[in-house]
């Protein structure tokens, strides 16, 4: 339950990075160190990634974390 | 070391996936313990090596990734596990999880075995023990590792060489 409210409230633009770099979930999951289910699983929200995962694909794609990762203000209540 | 199509972030989740089954095997095993002390002489004998084949099981299903894992670890070539993945995380969180359900049971069995079940030695309730809290464990972990997140849609195969 945690876990669902969590991810809800955690958008992020993964995708459209990996489109832009037109990007397999397993290349990206290869360059960062991952594997492609972290990825995968990140993108739909299901899985709130460690402050080294989410620095390291804004890393890889030469962005703050900020463009990729933000809060979900709709999602969140306070 | 590992298959060539398989990364070490990949191998870290087999080796979590196989160890779950191995403890899932683990509990059927002291759940066949268990079972030994309520029933008579033939089915005594069938659950006793019932719990033995299922014990050598989860050796078999954990041995060879575990040894593979400790030699990449602690081999020439040290290789790095990376940052926990989405099936550490759910392996940590089953852990979490049976580790509450441990206590639970505990305090369930302390007036069960004080006042009805007297007569049921204490190897009894440690293997019922063991069993709910190892099937709770690897449940709980395949439930939560489960995959039903959409495929990758940006195949390499239409690369342009970017």
């Amino acid at each position: 339950m945690r876990e669902t409210t969590m991810a809800s409230e955690l958008d992020n633009r993964i995708r459209v990075f990996r489109a832009e770099h037109r990007m397999s979930q397993s290349e990206l999951a290869d360059a960062i160190g991952v594997s492609r289910k972290t990825i995968s699983t990140i993108e739909v929200g299901r899985f709130v990634p460690s402050t080294v995962i989410a620095l390291k694909i804004a890393r890889h794609f030469g962005v703050p974390v900020e463009e990729v990762f933000s809060l979900n203000e709709e999602g969140h209540t306070s | 070391m590992f298959n060539k199509s398989e990364s070490m972030p990949q191998f870290i989740d087999r080796f979590l996936t196989r160890t779950a089954l191995g403890v899932l095997l683990m509990s059927f095993a002291y759940g066949a313990g268990a079972a030994t002390y309520l029933v008579d002489d033939p089915l005594h004998d069938w659950l006793e090596t019932a719990q033995l084949l299922l014990s050598l099981g989860a050796v078999a299903a954990v041995l060879p990734v575990f040894v593979k894992l400790f030699r990449l670890r602690h081999g020439v070539a040290r290789v790095d596990c990376g940052p926990e993945g989405f099936i550490a995380g759910a392996f940590r969180k089953a852990g979490s999880h049976a580790f509450t359900f441990a206590f639970i049971v505990l305090i369930l069995f302390e007036p069960l075995s004080k006042r009805w079940l007297t007569d049921l030695p204490t190897a009894f309730f440690i293997n019922v023990l063991l069993c709910l809290i190892l099937g709770v464990f690897s449940g709980g972990f395949f439930l939560l590792s489960r995959d039903d997140a959409p495929e990758d849609e940006f195949d390499a195969g239409d690369d342009d060489g970017k």
